[in-house]
């Protein structure tokens, strides 16, 4: 569990310079008040939570279909290379977003706008499930660890450690508007997934190559 | 470096040495060689015929090179050469040490853990956490001083942080003997191969750091010494005896090879300093509370961005109409203020007014530094050159 917790701190930094934008937009739509922001946060919050279920046993299946025998494992480790190398791309040549339209998850915004769903705290679950449901870098990788895990109990608590992880990073957003420096905290989250990719192509290569565990 | 800085009948603002004024430069330079001699004492009068002749050797070069600042008036070339020779000797010295003890640069983990392991102040921030935590110090080597180990947790961290309060992040251009290698390397091309650098990679240091704390607080391991850092290279590494310890020697070789010898040569830069190491920002942060500070001088600057090149650091930024204003991430090399032609850029004691050609700011400043830079970077140097003489006669 420590791999999740380590994937979820560090690429939720990412997540908050991809996605931050479209949850600062959505808290801050309208005049709302701290406590109002802050319920409206934790609803959005949950909502991404039952995502992250949702990946966690896409995952599990994921293992059982693949990570059954030797074949499957040097899948698991390729998958490790390739994803990355993606983060360190995602990392460095992905510009921050400068609006929510960066976010994977806001794609399927119209399926949540508020002419769809007019009530905003269901508004901002439903936000919340679609963000939890996205697919970029990190949750890939996510996916890629939980799916080693080899059963269902064990997946859902890689993806409950990984969501708390991520989480942390999304605390501070009803004192949004007194985060003046956003950008460059952004900009260090988006870092994050440098070193974070530097791990998963060390992971693959050793699981390639036969060798010891990282803490090993 | 020389066409980058202004020359003398280019300088509308003469840099504020003592000139011609040989009495009061020798004076304060006679007042360094008394320091020096008292911190030196021991070696020179106790010391083996190599000891001896090392400090004598090292008295007379801090004694050179402080009469060349005081006369000069400049800061960053005076500077420049104490802080190459002490980044180059710091690891002859270490390696030539670890070779007399145990005939390898290597160490075992059985060795490690004896607590023979000097500290090194790389490792402060990552030991807070983990500290916490568990009530222990996670690096393998004594929280005391002990006769085997003179370089203990509890020595490095006092004397980081008696430095940091002196020179705030200028502990990176007068103390860290590592940044050393990588100036000597950024001040041998004339022009920069490499000129524009993204600005956004002085943030990367903020990653390593979170990932270096966050890593060592899980691992309870000193994460960034077993994974990361480049000065690894040349002083002590885990010896390789698997896939792992070669990966992790792989590390070390290639960081060190990429952002402390070639990015510098291209860019002359201090990249490793600027975007690596993870005690750069607790040092940029060390600047806030920290008396002195180079600083802009709104009514003089012309904007003509002399001062942003000359920057090792990429620590001056441009403010509206293009006026360049230092950062917080300024390590006080002085580089800056020595090529100004207008004398804008100077030393100043936080919250006092500019004034005309006033030098005593950096006078001051310069005073406190030199007496650290000899005690500490001078033992250093004097111990090194003392162990070359030793092995090579």
């Amino acid at each position: 569990m420590e791999t999740a917790l380590i994937l979820g701190l560090t690429s939720g930094g990412a997540c908050l310079a991809t996605c931050g934008p479209l949850v600062a937009a959505f808290l801050t739509a309208e005049q709302i008040s701290l406590k109002r922001s802050a319920a409206l946060l934790t609803v959005f919050l949950s909502g991404r939570l039952l995502g992250y279920i949702g990946w966690a046993v896409v995952s599990w299946l994921l293992g059982q279909a693949i990570f059954q025998n030797t074949a499957g494992m040097t899948i698991f480790a390729a998958a490790d290379l390739v994803l990355g190398g993606w983060l360190i791309y995602y990392g460095i040549y992905r510009p921050l977003g400068h609006s929510h339209e960066s976010c994977p998850a806001s794609i399927l915004k119209p399926l949540a706008s508020p002419a769809i769903i007019h009530h905003a705290f269901f508004r901002s679950g439903i936000w919340g499930i679609l963000s939890g449901l996205q697919v970029c870098p990190p949750f890939l990788a996510a996916v890629t660890g939980a799916a080693r895990t080899g059963s269902l109990g064990g997946s859902l608590l890689f993806f409950l450690v990984f969501y708390l992880g991520t989480g942390l990073w999304f605390i501070p957003f009803p004192f949004i508007g007194t985060l003046g420096r956003f950008r460059q905290v952004a900009q260090v989250a988006r870092f994050l997934t440098l070193p974070l990719g530097a791990y998963f192509i060390y992971s693959g290569f050793i699981s390639i190559a036969g060798g010891n565990s990282f803490y090993g | 470096m020389a066409e980058m800085f202004v020359t003398p009948k280019d300088r509308v603002e003469p840099l504020p040495g003592l000139g011609k004024n040989w009495g009061a430069s020798l004076l304060w330079t006679l007042l360094m060689v008394i320091c020096s001699l008292l911190l030196f004492s021991k070696g020179l009068s106790q010391g083996s015929p190599a000891q001896r002749v090392a400090a004598g050797a090292t008295i007379i070069f801090l004694t050179g090179i402080f009469l060349w600042m005081m006369r000069s008036g400049e800061t960053y070339r005076p500077r420049r050469v104490f802080y190459v020779a002490l980044g180059f000797l710091f690891p002859v010295g270490f390696i030539l040490e670890l070779i007399a003890q145990r005939a390898s640069m290597s160490i075992s983990w059985e060795q490690m853990l004896l607590g023979n392991t000097p500290f090194c102040y790389l490792a402060l921030p990552m030991m807070a956490l983990p500290a916490v935590l568990s009530k222990t110090i996670i690096f393998p080597g004594s929280i005391l001083p002990t006769p085997e180990n003179h370089h203990a947790f509890g020595t490095m961290l006092a004397l980081w942080f008696g430095a940091t309060l002196i020179l705030g992040r200028g502990w990176c251009s007068w103390g860290c003997f590592f940044g050393g290698i990588e100036e000597g390397f950024a001040s041998l091309r004339r022009k920069p191969l490499w000129a524009k650098i993204d600005r956004r990679w002085t943030l990367f240091p903020w990653a390593v750091l979170s990932v270096v704390v966050v890593g060592t607080a899980i691992s309870l391991a000193p994460f960034y010494c077993e994974w990361l850092c480049p000065f690894k290279t040349v002083t002590e590494f885990p010896a390789v005896t698997s896939l792992r310890t070669a990966v992790q020697f792989g590390i070390f070789t290639t960081l060190f090879a990429a952002i402390v010898v070639i990015l510098p040569l291209l860019t002359k830069k201090r990249t490793q300093c600027s975007f690596f190491c993870p005690l750069g920002p607790i040092q940029s942060l060390t600047n806030k509370i920290n008396i002195f500070e180079l600083k802009t001088d709104p009514d003089r600057c012309v904007s003509c961005g002399l001062c942003e090149k000359a920057c090792p650091f990429l620590a001056i930024d441009r403010g509206e109409g293009g006026l360049r204003q230092v950062n917080m991430y300024c390590s006080r090399c002085a580089a800056c203020a020595d090529v100004c032609p207008k004398g804008a850029v100077r030393f100043r004691i936080k919250g006092t007014p500019f004034t005309v050609n006033s030098s005593a700011p950096r006078m001051m400043f310069l005073l406190a530094t030199w007496i650290f830079a000899t005690m500490f970077g001078g033992s250093i140097i004097a111990n090194s050159v003392a162990k070359i003489l030793g092995h090579l006669f």
